[in-house]
């Protein structure tokens, strides 16, 4: 088996936000077509594609026809909630390491907007029946609902405050404004995340991620062949999954500790890296207490006090810590993983434009999904070795 | 806010019929004696598949919760996280709760409503608070 080292040499960011019309499938094939243009490839060049849908579906293998793709040598369907395109990426990484694919697509898209309805009815989920029926008949519906009560834990044990996890919505918009594909460009203050409205105490609206339509496509290939294509080589140094199976009962960490906690360190030793290593940090940002939790479990901070953490002036263009400078799920785009991603990609490249972190050679990327039940992990460097 | 209706499937059954006896029902597993939430059905201590239903005792205490304000009612619901004193986990609603007056491990007890004939739901109510809607 060989063992070649892989890179990303495409991206492929689709028209995002209440954009109508089309179905998750036709963003999905623009979103391929846009990232094989962006490597200079043809998609004839393509012999690996690995598909995934959000929560309206439709993104199937069949794909693959839709684009004529002929003779694939890897076409997969992958779910893995929030951590799926990181899960990709692994995947695209250990064909291409394998010699199984030589150049791999990796694609999300979702179209949960419709046009007369507001964003919260799409991720709302109402099954009346069986287990899911059963709490959902008790009130507790969805993502929101699970997340405040996450949150809520890390506050009593922690201390942790609403304004604190402001810090994170006020500075990941500021890096918004600088981001002409970001949905949401106008600045917030404290104050604003403060009045905003309760989605579910303790979470604000201003703490809840965006829902978009929308597609991301990625192409991965060895690093030899990135080296010699259009755009700068963004190497796959380390990565890894964490799926934590938890029991739910008696001293379950729910709230208190996330997967990150061990898919962090390992992917990191693949890569031979310390956190300290970091120079950009892209944090999957369903809600900003995700961001916070995940801050603590890679180690940026201690257990416990990502609240004074983010509170601290590490956040923002300002500050130290360059996290989630395209605005994250909070503020640009929902794309799941790839949103994180995608931004990871650009900064990697240093194509950030007016919001380009200066020091940019190693990226850590996230992926959360569940109520931080999956979670994956990927290092990313502008050199081969680190 | 009321609970809202639910049905039954294969699997919640035998649950749905505890409920509608007043019982909420946990898992007991006949290899190791660990306790489970209703819904599981391979042992997280051992591993075994052998778990009888067990009628849970009924106290609680609460784990975390949240509050909504759903339009066009009067009140906040408050959803919750409560541990059984057996230890499972459950999660639904805290009946007539004020918010201000929620504290990390006070003491709940179960109860159970329903929407019209559906099933029962089991909902949370604060120990020795006696009032009814």
């Amino acid at each position: 088996m060989n063992s070649r080292s892989a890179a990303i040499t495409g991206l492929g960011i689709t028209e995002m936000g209440r954009v109508y019309g089309l179905a998750p499938a036709e963003f999905a094939a623009d979103a391929v077509r846009r990232a094989v243009d962006d490597a200079g490839l043809s998609l004839t060049d393509i012999d690996g594609l690995l598909v995934s849908s959000g929560i309206s579906g439709g993104v199937s293998l069949s794909l693959q026809r839709t684009l004529q793709l002929k003779d694939l040598s890897l076409l997969i369907e992958m779910q893995a909630y929030g951590s799926t395109a990181g899960a990709m990426i692994q995947t695209a990484a250990m064909s291409v390491g394998a010699g199984m694919a030589e150049t791999v697509a990796c694609v999300f898209a979702d179209a949960p907007l419709q046009p007369q309805a507001g964003a919260g009815t799409a991720y709302s989920s109402a099954k009346p029946s069986g287990w899911d029926g059963l709490v959902g008949a008790a009130g507790i519906r969805g993502a929101n609902h699970m997340y405040a009560l996450a949150t809520r834990r890390h506050m009593l044990r922690y201390g942790t405050t609403s304004e604190q996890l402001g810090h994170i919505a006020v500075a990941q918009r500021q890096w918004a404004t600088m981001n002409p594909l970001a949905q949401m460009r106008d600045s917030i203050t404290l104050a604003d995340h403060q009045k905003s409205r309760w989605i579910a105490d303790p979470l604000h609206l201003l703490d809840c991620c965006l829902v978009s339509n929308g597609g991301v496509a990625v192409i991965v290939t060895s690093a030899e062949r990135a080296a010699a294509l259009r755009q700068p080589a963004v190497h796959v140094l380390g990565w890894a999954q964490s799926h934590r199976g938890n029991f739910r009962l008696r001293d379950d960490d729910f709230g208190l500790v996330s997967p990150a906690v061990r898919s962090g360190p390992a992917a990191l030793d693949m890569a031979g890296l310390k956190v300290e290593d970091v120079d950009v940090v892209q944090l999957y940002d369903c809600y900003t207490f995700t961001v916070l939790l995940s801050l603590e479990d890679y180690g940026f901070c201690k257990k416990g006090e990502g609240g004074e953490y983010v509170a601290s002036g590490v956040l923002g263009p300002e500050g130290p810590l360059k996290l989630n400078t395209g605005g994250g799920q909070l503020s640009s785009y929902y794309m799941w993983g790839m949103t994180p991603l995608s931004e990871a990609i650009i900064q990697v490249r240093g194509q950030g434009g007016t919001r380009q972190s200066s020091h940019h050679d190693v990226a850590l990327v996230s992926g959360n999904g569940g109520v931080f039940d999956h979670h994956s992990t990927l290092i990313l460097g502008s050199r081969s070795v680190a | 806010m009321p609970v809202g209706p639910v049905g039954r499937d294969e699997p919640s059954a035998p649950f749905f019929d505890g409920s509608a006896r007043g019982e909420f029902l946990i898992r007991r597993c006949q290899t190791c004696a660990s306790a489970s939430e209703p819904q599981v059905t391979t042992c997280a201590s051992c591993s075994g598949i052998d778990l009888a239903w067990e009628p849970a005792c009924g106290r609680a205490r609460l784990v975390s919760w949240a509050v909504t304000q759903n339009v066009g009612e009067e009140r906040p619901t408050v959803l919750a996280i409560a541990e059984l004193e057996e230890g499972p986990w459950w999660w639904s609603q805290i009946a007539d709760a004020d918010p201000e007056a929620l504290d990390v491990n006070i003491a709940l007890h179960i109860e159970f409503d329903r929407s019209g004939d559906s099933e029962s739901v089991p909902i949370f109510r604060i120990a020795g608070d006696h009032t009814r809607r």
